[in-house]
């Protein structure tokens, strides 16, 4: 008879999905964070050529 | 009018990893509904699917190349090759913490323990937390040059453990399986458990380029703004503020 560990392989799954999906989410928020230092980076550097 | 926000994802979340994030769930969904399950081990023995391709690519193929990259760093000191090992050691790093968590949530049902420190499981242990180890290095140093010197010696030397990790089944008594698809002679599975496999061997694999790739372009983008930074002139103190008294 086949034993019963279903609980075992959906957590398995679900475990995967939380790692793997939470790396995905990770790598957008440091994107969007680097967006915004490259946009304030940028006004700096506006600002300096206009006070020039 | 485009939202930034919007915009600056797609960067990140491109079609490679789209296609990647599809074809995943494609396997998911194959391997839970369309595989038969193991007669002997129950439902249990389908973290297989995740479990294994997860476990080469981490080990071989993301560590191989933190090595490699390493190495060749060390050689032509192009920073790119320390961008290349950085961006796989991460996501080593995420592919060995699935290894981690699912090896034991398959030992229990069928060994009927969580963990035991046999040579395979407390070397695969010892290896994620080199390279964690490795990762915390790299946010620790300032310096571009010293960082990506240190860190290549040590992804080198912690990619070491990679062969032993691979023959500890061999070479010692340990409750972690052999080989049964990557070994001499015919794989031991039937057919439709074999196309499963295949199937996530390829998507995990394809998983991996595309966060591999989505991690260079932010390590990228992020050096080039620590460029910029170093560059930018110090901002001039106040002289007409209040005196100190």
């Amino acid at each position: 008879m086949m034993p019963d560990n279903a609980v075992f392989f959906h957590a398995a799954y679900a475990a995967a999905i939380v790692v793997y999906g939470g790396y995905v989410v990770s790598l957008v928020v440091r994107s969007r964070r680097t967006h915004a230092r490259e946009r304030k980076q940028l006004q700096r550097g506006l600002a300096r050529e206009i006070n020039r | 009018m485009t939202n930034p926000a919007t915009t600056e994802d797609r960067r990140t979340i491109d079609w490679l990893l789209t296609v990647a994030v599809i074809a995943v769930a494609a396997t998911f969904i194959r391997a839970i509904f369309f595989t038969p399950a193991e007669a002997r081990q129950g439902l249990a023995q389908k973290i297989f699917y995740i479990h294994a391709p997860s476990a080469f690519i981490g080990l071989y193929v993301a560590f191989g190349i933190v090595a490699l990259a390493g190495a060749l760093y060390l050689w032509l000191r192009d920073e790119r090759l320390d961008r290349i090992a950085a961006s796989s050691a991460e996501v080593g790093v995420i592919y060995m913490t699935v290894v981690l968590i699912t090896g034991p949530m398959w030992g229990k049902p069928i060994w009927g323990t969580w963990w035991t420190w046999d040579a395979r499981l407390t070397l695969t242990l010892f290896l994620w937390f080199v390279f964690l180890g490795y990762l915390i290095l790299r946010g620790a140093i300032e310096d571009h040059a010293t960082r990506a010197r240190y860190s290549a010696v040590l992804g080198v030397l912690g990619a070491l453990l990679v062969p032993f990790i691979h023959l500890s089944v061999y070479l010692f008594r340990t409750l972690h399986p052999m080989p049964i698809v990557l070994k001499p002679g015919h794989p031991s599975l039937p057919n439709s458990m074999l196309a499963t496999f295949a199937m996530s061997f390829v998507s995990f694999a394809l998983l991996f380029v595309a966060l591999l790739r989505a991690r260079y372009r932010l390590a990228e983008r992020m050096d080039a703004l620590e460029a910029e930074e170093e560059l930018e002139p110090a901002p001039v103190p106040n002289l007409r503020a209040e005196p100190i008294r």
